[in-house]
């Protein structure tokens, strides 16, 4: 079988969900003591695959062989105890607890301890910290006046305390400013330097290469390529990453002619907005355009979103002018009925679970259909959501029936229906699509280009490259809260390489 | 199928996969109604009080009995309707009653020992409620302390005034002008009456009709996504705890009117009761549900245990403990029903 100094060995593994294939015929050793990296698109496979690595899935063929024992059922348990340990993208630890308490809470439950030991425990705390190069003064600290860098490596450290041998890491530095991700990388090396294997999942493909002993490209849930680091360029990875026969380069240079939006008026401009967490923005959007923003989690796009759209305490240097006035004269107040915003997550920050199809529908909104005592008129309340929801396509029995009754997808037309209610001077649209069905999201699509035709202009930000390229007409490109890139012509292929590179 | 008896008394209405015929499907129809409508629980709970009362004890349907039976909820009436709007908005007030014997302590000693027209102190009775609330929804909107903290903070304050001012000792009040609203009646039943019922029409019509009604159960079914959907926080959470604390002033105003004297006592038993009527009547702690009408019912399911208590001859020391049985059962059942109506969507 598998010789000892493998980590992890995947042979033959499939993983299908319903017709769905989320990973087909992998072949993978992983060997102790290396940092992997592993690529890909989103719905490339990899989160399916961190899946079967730490049991919370089960492979549907093939075997997942983990320090050398096969492991062929749903336990996250039995992989806990062969030293598989996920540290997610959004962190696990309690804010309010100091870092010590947060480093063993998880091992004192797995141990059925009753009283803590607080020497023994600082002793190993300490040790633990300095070997990833964090200052053990730290442990005494609550975790939410961490830098979020020292959280990060702090994540590293919970896993070696509770004795973690395979560590997977999922984007630990999209988030991160570069001097920052240097200091997780740095930290990544000296877990491995330790002998622990770690599993390196990120976009940025300039971190991978830069941490990584060998990089792992995944592509429609199959393995395309796997080499050591030093073999791979940045424009090798990206071709495998997207399909290889794609002719990227002629993809990235036809970006610098186009020129649709010359003698278009400029609807927004930002000169050199920065805030905490956006630097130097600069950004324009013509009237009847599709703007994209493009970018990884943390990236600052889903800031400047919210910015742009007054949903944002209105604190920033630079000018932002809506038309011919500036944002500031114009006020967050009125600048958000000027706005229309669809935020990224429904459930958090977009439905209102306990209301009607209609209520959500109008929220923020009720003035369109009131009089000028601020009484609604039923009868122009009614007019308008039937009106409304049929233009944008919605499935719904009645308008009083609650939110919840109808599907994801069609919740989210209500919602993107909401968003250019009342005639805004453009809309913002945070990940439009995000979890809905293929019917649904082509219905967005189409009616976010029917209003830019329609005058309204829009800006779709979204992690999906795809998505970009589907629906905008021009994208820009942020990382790290600053726009580093411009696409005139966004392909799928032009915005991933501009968002990972 | 839900029971049919969702009333005072029963557990959390069980589930039961059970196949559908006509029969059952019928039941499950109205079963159904009592789930989405909190008033069917509570008005049911109301008519079997009643029906209950009226056998047990032959007082009961007099009138005397029930111009009493306004008295004693026309208090907690005022305060409820202030409750369920801040309820609504997701919050909660625990100063109603202390803030109801401060407005009525202050403008009873300013106008009995500084002999301040009654005009004025009516403005001061008023006013002292506004001004609490706006400090409530100051500090809630602005530097977003737990309402639970600071209207328990700023409830003791104003206890700790009401007995400063008062020094612990009850004040007559004699202007005429001043004890109006709580002291007159058109032949027996009380004026309060009146205006109570003129206020539930109003806040019912406010909350279901305009503009910042919608926006008020808005914040609170999901506050975050309202804020996102341009609503205004500050505006509505000032303008909620502000208008509370108007009524409670009124309460107060009230209150000194009802007995012609401020009591240092005055609220101090109010504190959970406007809660639990709101509650009773399907008003959610969680916010973004509820109504007026539906804390009208729940008033008076409160008001109607109390008055049957005395009726019946139980001393007023087990009062407490049926009250906080009833909001229990209560909460119980309206957990219950929600759980059922986010198992049906």
């Amino acid at each position: 079988m598998s010789s000892p100094q493998l980590a992890f060995s995947l042979a033959g593994v499939a993983k299908r969900y319903g017709n769905t294939r989320a990973l087909e015929d992998i072949n993978l050793d992983i060997q102790a003591g290396q940092v992997v990296g592993i690529v890909g698109e989103n719905g490339a496979g990899k989160s399916t695959l961190v899946k079967l690595l730490s049991g919370a899935e089960v492979s549907t063929a093939g075997t997942v062989t983990v320090a050398g024992e096969a492991i062929d059922r749903r336990d996250t348990g039995a992989m806990y105890e062969r030293g598989v340990r996920v540290v997610y993208q959004e962190g696990s630890f309690v804010p309010t607890l100091p870092l010590l308490d947060n480093l063993f809470l998880l091992e004192r439950a797995k141990t059925g301890a009753r009283l803590t030991r607080p020497k023994s425990e600082a002793g190993r705390a300490a040790a633990v910290l300095e070997s990833v190069g964090l200052d053990p003064g730290l442990m005494s600290r609550p975790v939410i006046q961490l830098s979020r860098s020292q959280q990060q490596i702090a994540e590293v450290a919970r896993c070696l305390v509770s004795r973690g041998s395979i560590v997977i890491l999922d984007e630990p530095t999209s988030a991160l400013s570069q001097r920052d991700a240097r200091r997780v990388l740095d930290a990544v090396r000296r877990v491995a330097a330790q002998g622990a294997t770690v599993i390196y999942i990120s976009h940025l493909l300039e971190d991978v290469m830069e941490v990584c002993d060998r990089i792992v490209v995944l592509r429609n849930g199959r393995l395309v390529d796997q080499r050591v680091a030093s073999q791979w360029t940045a424009a090798e990875l990206v071709e495998a990453i997207l399909g290889g026969t794609l002719e990227l380069r002629a993809a990235l240079e036809a970006e610098e002619g186009a020129g649709v939006t010359a003698g278009a008026s400029r609807v927004l401009e930002l000169d050199g907005v920065s805030c905490r967490g956006l630097y130097g923005v600069n950004l324009c959007l013509y009237g009847g355009e599709v703007l994209g923003i493009a970018g990884l989690g943390g990236s600052g796009k889903s800031l400047l979103g919210r910015l742009i759209a007054g949903r944002e305490p209105f604190a920033y240097d630079g000018a932002m002018a809506l038309g011919a006035r500036d944002a500031k004269s114009i006020g967050v107040r009125r600048l958000r009925n000027m706005v229309g915003y669809l935020s990224p997550d429904r459930a958090s920050g977009g439905i209102n679970p306990l209301a009607s199809i209609s209520e959500n529908l109008l929220t923020g909104k009720f003035r369109l259909v009131s009089n000028s005592f601020g009484v609604v008129q039923t009868r122009r309340k009614r007019e308008l959501v039937t009106d409304s929801l049929q233009s944008n396509d919605v499935r719904y029995g009645k308008a009083d029936d609650l939110i919840t009754s109808l599907s994801g997808g069609n919740q989210q037309k209500v919602l993107v229906a909401r968003a250019y209610l009342g005639d805004p001077a453009l809309v913002v649209l945070d990940e439009p699509t995000r979890g809905i069905d293929v019917g649904a999201r082509l219905r967005i699509y189409d009616d976010i280009r029917a209003r830019a035709a329609a005058g309204v202009p829009s800006i779709v930000i979204s992690n999906d490259a795809e998505e970009i390229a589907t629906i905008a007409d021009r994208a820009v490109i942020m990382r790290r809260g600053a726009i580093v890139d411009e696409i005139m012509k966004p392909t799928r292929e032009n915005v991933y390489a501009a968002t990972v590179s | 199928m839900r029971p049919l008896s969702v009333d005072a008394g029963t557990g959390p209405p069980p589930t039961d996969p059970s196949p559908s015929s006509p029969t059952r499907e019928a039941l499950n129809k109205v079963g159904s109604g009592m789930v989405r409508s909190p008033y069917l629980s509570a008005g049911a709970a109301v008519l079997a009080l009643v029906i209950i009362m009226s056998f047990s004890s032959q007082f009961f349907l007099t009138e005397a009995n029930g111009v009493a039976l306004i008295y004693t909820v026309s208090i907690v009436a005022l305060l409820a309707i202030g409750e369920t709007i801040v309820l609504i908005s997701g919050g909660v007030d625990l100063s109603a009653g202390s803030v109801l014997g401060l407005s009525g302590m202050l403008s009873a000693y300013l106008i009995e020992t500084e002999h301040i027209s009654a005009f004025l102190a009516i403005v001061v009775c008023l006013g002292v409620g506004l001004v609490t609330g706006a400090i409530n929804g100051l500090a809630i909107a602005f530097i977003r302390v737990s309402p639970f903290i600071v209207t328990l903070a700023t409830g003791s304050v104003a206890t700790g005034l009401t007995l400063v001012i008062s020094q612990g000792s009850t004040i007559q009040v004699t202007s005429g002008a001043f004890n109006w609203l709580g002291g007159t009646a058109v032949h027996t039943i009380p004026v309060l009456f009146f205006i109570i019922l003129v206020l539930f029409a109003l806040f019912e019509f406010g909350l279901r009709r305009t503009v910042v009604g919608r926006e008020l159960y808005a914040l609170g079914g999901n506050s975050n996504s309202a804020v996102l959907a341009g609503i205004s926080r500050h505006k509505i959470q000032i303008g909620t705890y502000s208008l509370a604390g108007l009524l409670y002033g009124l309460a107060g105003l009230a209150q000194v009117g009802i007995l012609s004297a401020a009591t240092s006592s005055a609220g101090a038993d109010d504190l959970l009761t406007p809660i639990a009527a709101a509650v009773i009547g399907g008003v959610s702690l969680f916010g973004g549900e509820g109504s007026v009408l539906g804390a009208g019912l729940g008033i008076i399911v409160i008001g109607v245990i109390s008055d049957g208590l005395v009726l019946l001859n139980i001393s007023s020391f087990y009062t407490q403990i049926v009250y906080g049985v009833v909001v229990f059962v209560a909460v119980l059942l309206d957990s219950g029903r929600r759980m059922l109506v986010r198992r049906r969507a």
